[in-house]
């Protein structure tokens, strides 16, 4: 079961419109701010998941419940906002997408399970500009 | 290791990368003697390099090279592992950790993608 629940998201990268079937079920469509907000096209990087409820906005089609994706999408939405101000700009943006990816994967990721406080790593990303996997990653004592 | 230490020579490694200099603080010799050996460097290049300022301030810049580098490439190489083997290509996802290990010197790093291998063959995700 577990393993069929993770397929729409690795068919929703490879063949989008295969799962244009089940992110149009009939009245799924306001499942939340979250995801109405989260409608950015997918971005070279973004986990599976990530970019499954960009174009989806169905959980259930993505594998995830809708806690678990209101967690990903509002944590990648605070990150982003937090990041966009003008004095934080700057001609590399490839960092900002490594911490949203890593934060993402720290609060998925299951298998290997990853270990650590995923806000806190966050905070310490923005302002070192790379992940702190001594902090958090896969084997990560809690 | 302390994710302290870690945080505090990323700190330096940014702040020489900005065109400051290292700071006089009589705790740097000994943060990197302990950071050397969490990127896959000896004590005995720590301990040399700790003869000058110019050497010192080359040796954070390597700590923080490693560290930076190594994080990027564990990004990288967790999300092409993880499309691989959504799409069946347990193989391919094994290929690119193997690849990724091979280039990683920070025992940290290699510990996590080991982790990665070690459930590579798992059917789920969960």
């Amino acid at each position: 079961m577990n393993a069929i629940r993770w397929v729409p998201a690795g068919l929703c990268l490879a063949f989008i419109s295969g799962c244009s079937t089940v992110a149009h079920a009939p009245g799924r469509r306001s499942t939340g701010e979250y995801l109405a907000q989260a409608a950015d096209a997918c971005r070279p990087g973004d986990l599976s998941t990530v970019c499954c409820l960009k174009k989806h906005r169905l959980p259930e089609a993505c594998g995830m419940t809708e806690s678990e994706a209101a967690t990903l999408m509002q944590g990648t939405r605070e990150f982003e906002k937090a990041t966009s101000t003008a004095a934080n700009d700057d001609a590399d943006d490839g960092w900002r997408q490594h911490c949203i990816d890593m934060y993402a994967r720290c609060q998925s990721t299951k298998k290997p399970h990853w270990g650590g406080p995923c806000g806190s790593c966050m905070e310490r990303c923005k302002g070192q500009r790379q992940w702190p996997f001594d902090m958090c990653g896969p084997g990560v004592a809690q | 290791m302390t994710s302290d230490d870690w945080r505090k020579v990323i700190d330096l490694g940014l702040a020489l990368a900005n065109g400051a200099e290292l700071p006089q603080d009589p705790e740097l010799p000994a943060l990197l003697r302990r950071m050397a050996p969490q990127v896959g460097m000896t004590r005995a290049d720590a301990e040399s390099a700790l003869g000058s300022a110019p050497d010192t301030a080359a040796l954070v810049k390597e700590i923080h090279r490693r560290t930076r580098e190594g994080t990027y490439r564990l990004g990288r190489t967790f999300g092409a592992s993880d499309l691989l083997k959504e799409s069946g290509d347990r193989a391919g996802a094994r290929k690119v950790l193997e690849d990724a290990m091979a280039a990683e010197v920070v025992p940290l790093y290699r510990a996590q993608l080991q982790a990665y291998l070690d459930h590579v063959d798992d059917l789920d995700d969960t």
